[in-house]
């Protein structure tokens, strides 16, 4: 049977067997403070499938590239108590699955297609919608936020088919030293292949918290690199040698693709040293540490990365941790029904800072060591003259199933 | 128990060590000498090579992502045998090192991540050196070769991941711009898992570096223009950009030129077919010189190995050749004793220059497409006016094996 091709979205994305493979597709979680109503969900996620209709469409591989089918099958939301493996019969081959259950609602999605702040666009629409609905809000077609029938390349914009252009090649954060560099080796999978997380709760509001990051010279980005470095140096007191941090960023609004759902991460490299984070000196050490972001976010800048990609294969930079700055969670003006929320990856490695309803959450997620440095992390909060309590203990994610 | 053998921590590990394991060739010298191999001098030259370098006399392991040497029971002895054994196995006591020897031909292979290749060479360079003396008592012209016994590892031993490049402002390096643009042919191959195809390309150094002087061009861009054009002459429909490699030895920018341990990297300078196959040889030149030139500063080797150390190894995408810096293998008299000699890893797309009495050797492995890319780049040095032939024509040598074989393999 011969399917047509509805469009051609570039070369392959590195992620895609990885989606194949793995359990932990990137996912988003929310709890609400209401049971879900499935009718209300179904429709907002029909909406929101035709504000992005790629969403529908089903992937394939053909010559490197991926290519997307229409297909008639129905990928509604799933009533399920454990999230539904992407690209599978449940999703009817679908690149995202969307379940419900009780007062939750899951999006699993495949990274090849989507990012983290590709699958907050979409989810975000989503909820938007549904709680709109819920609200008694009928009339969401009149609503800018879901604009319909946009072709995809208005909104499908990876960053790594973008043509670059005029640029001026930039030299590239480096380490200093690599004798001495370290990583955490209990970071990783339990034996039975779980990956736990937990949530740790910042007790201030987001505008107190702002202030005093400000006050020590730091952003929320530089805040998170003193903080897991500060809990690296302390889980490892022999260990004095540089640490290396990995920050994702979007590069939609950099490269002007701010619409784009597709991979448009870039990744800087935050290398520190112990000296400085353990120092007195916090206000000189984020200084050292917010310098080097933003020396980073410049469209040369991102650009020349991309050239670095285009040129050599297997780049991977020694990283201790993966540390993403999210920012804040809205759906809108009917957001504080969420109570909670959650984003997952299959990562060992990395902290997610976000903020709900005007307070800041940490999302840690270190396969065995997560209970230790969500401890550390506690503790080094209160250090800096900050409350932080657990709030969602150490447990496993939920892994991706094949109905 | 494994911490107490521990004699020294050579530093962070490269990649190396995982196509050290697998891989089925190291990198290997195999030199034909004037007469069969005398045991008892080749037997005593070794021993004082390794009284010269001995951490080859220790079993190297990875530990936490460093290299360390350790104690071990056994030792490394040279081996007749027709074809040569694998490092890292039990025939050779667990060394990173092999050596060799079958009716006049010696062989050395070394693990990749305790040599590159000039450190290989260095290492040869004194066994040649000790064997002429003991053997036929050639002098050797010390100023060439390390001769002197009891040097501490770190004197010999410096990879490029424990250089800390400091005092010098970041320079961007070579990137692509797309990588659809950039040449790569497929034909190439990978080698069998039999052996790797290499042949040699000769041509007389002196012709070589008065074609340069009429060009004011350095030995390394004529040769990197003369590959070009004989790449784009092979290709003739395929216009897109080229990758031409250069390694670039960090050796000399941080004083350890007497390291053995791998210490240089490829450096890519893209040229397009306009600038090779278009413009006049001159302004070629120029443009590749130009090119060159930025890469051969302080600021930009110090930059070039930052990078490296910060992403573990580069792995370059579509290089059409890695050509190495020209090592000379002249000792004085010592050298009379060398017929011929062959320079060799497991690798594709590769030039390795020996200067070697008068002569320039070029010793090139492109697998399958060995022989026309021979054949092509002595046809275009003819044409540069460099009388270049093949001195040794395409053919494969036999992977590694694990013990010896003592019947005739050739």
């Amino acid at each position: 049977m011969a399917r047509k091709v509805v469009f051609n979205g570039g070369p392959m994305s590195p992620f895609w067997w990885l989606d194949h493979e793995t359990a932990y597709h990137n996912k988003f979680q929310v709890t609400l403070d209401h049971e879900v109503d499935a009718s209300l969900l179904a429709f907002a996620w029909d909406k929101t499938k035709r504000v992005y209709p790629l969403i529908d469409w089903v992937p394939d591989l053909v010559d490197g590239d991926v290519v997307f089918y229409e297909d008639e099958r129905e990928n509604g939301p799933i009533c399920s108590p454990v999230p539904v493996c992407p690209g599978t019969e449940a999703c009817a081959g679908r690149a995202f699955s969307l379940t419900y259950w009780g007062r939750t609602v899951t999006m699993s999605a495949s990274h090849s297609i989507v990012d983290g702040g590709g699958i907050n666009k979409i989810f975000s629409k989503l909820m938007y919608a549904y709680l709109g609905l819920q609200a008694g809000e009928g009339d969401l077609g009149a609503l800018a936020e879901l604009r319909e029938g946009r072709e995809p390349q208005a909104y499908f914009r990876p960053l790594s088919t973008m043509d670059l252009g005029e640029f001026e090649l930039q030299p590239l954060v480096t380490f200093r030293k690599r004798k001495g560099m370290f990583d955490d080796l209990d970071a990783v999978p339990d034996a039975d292949g779980h990956i736990h997380m937990s949530r740790i709760k910042i007790q201030a509001s987001a505008d107190e918290f702002i202030n005093s990051c400000r006050y020590i010279g730091a952003n929320p980005s530089t805040l998170m690199c003193l903080i897991m470095a500060k809990a690296a140096y302390r889980l490892h007191p022999r260990r004095f040698g540089d640490l290396s941090f990995v920050l994702t960023m979007s590069a939609r609004s950099v490269l002007g693709v701010p619409e784009s759902i597709a991979n448009c991460s870039t990744n800087l490299l935050i290398p520190v040293c112990h000296d400085d984070v353990m120092g007195e000196d916090v206000r000189g050490a984020a200084h050292k540490v917010r310098s080097v972001i933003n020396s980073q976010r410049s469209v040369d800048y991102i650009k020349t990365l991309s050239a670095f990609y285009e040129t050599y294969d297997w780049i991977f930079a020694k990283r201790y941790a993966v540390l993403t700055y999210m920012g804040s969670i809205d759906f809108g003006p009917h957001t504080w029904h969420v109570e909670s929320f959650e984003m997952t990856d299959e990562s060992t490695d990395s902290m997610f800072l976000t903020e709900l309803n005007g307070e800041f959450y940490l999302l840690l997620q270190f396969g065995k060591a997560t209970q230790a440095y969500t401890e550390a992390i506690v503790d080094i909060i209160a250090d800096y003259g900050g409350v932080a309590t657990i709030d969602l203990p150490t447990h496993a994610i939920d892994k991706d199933v094949v109905l | 128990m494994a911490e107490r053998s521990v004699v020294f921590n050579g530093g962070p590990y490269q990649s190396y060590w995982w196509n050290d394991e697998h891989l089925i060739m190291h990198p290997t010298i195999r030199a034909e000498l004037v007469d069969e191999i005398d045991v008892c001098s080749l037997e005593a030259a070794w021993d004082k090579t390794l009284g010269v370098y001995p951490l080859l006399d220790l079993v190297p392991r990875v530990v936490e992502e460093e290299v360390v040497f350790c104690k071990a029971p056994g030792c490394v002895v040279p081996v007749r045998s027709s074809r040569h054994l694998r490092p890292g196995t039990e025939a050779v006591g667990g060394r990173a090192v092999s050596l060799t020897y079958w009716g006049a031909t010696l062989t050395l292979s070394i693990y990749h991540s305790v040599v590159d290749m000039r450190g290989l060479l260095e290492v040869f360079k004194t066994l040649l050196a000790l064997y002429a003396e003991l053997h036929a008592g050639l002098a050797t012209d010390s100023s060439r070769v390390m001769l002197e016994q009891g040097h501490a590892p770190e004197q010999y031993f410096v990879q490029s991941t424990m250089l800390i490049p400091a005092d010098y402002t970041p320079r961007p390096v070579t990137l692509y711009r797309s990588i659809g643009r950039v040449f790569c042919d497929e034909c190439v191959g990978e080698d069998s898992e039999d052996g790797v195809t290499v042949a040699q390309v000769c041509l007389p150094y002196a012709e070589l570096v008065s074609v340069c002087g009429e060009q004011k061009a350095t030995t390394d861009v004529l040769l990197l223009y003369a590959t070009a054009r004989s790449i784009y002459g092979m290709h003739p429909d395929d216009r897109r950009d080229l990758s031409l490699t250069v390694e670039c030895d960090f050796r000399e920018t941080f004083a350890v030129q007497d390291s053995i341990a791998p210490c240089s990297r490829p450096v890519p300078c893209v040229v397009t077919h306009e600038e090779v196959m278009e413009q006049s040889m001159q302004d070629a030149l120029a443009t590749i010189a130009a090119r060159r030139a930025q890469q051969v500063s302080r600021d930009y080797i110090c930059s070039h190995l930052a990078m490296e150390n910060t992403f573990g190894l580069l792995d370059l995408k579509r290089p059409c050749i890695v050509m190495s810096g020209t090592y000379d293998v002249r000792l004085g008299e010592a050298t009379d004793h060398l017929r011929r000699i062959e320079f060799y890893d497991c690798s594709l797309r590769t030039a390795r220059l020996l200067r070697l009495g008068d002569s320039l050797l070029i010793n090139l492995q492109y697998g399958r497409r060995t022989q026309a890319y021979a054949d092509a780049l002595v046809a275009t040095l003819q044409e540069l006016g460099v009388d270049a032939g093949i001195s040794a024509q395409p053919h494969m040598v036999p992977a590694e094996v694990a013990s010896p074989v003592v019947e005739s393999g050739e």
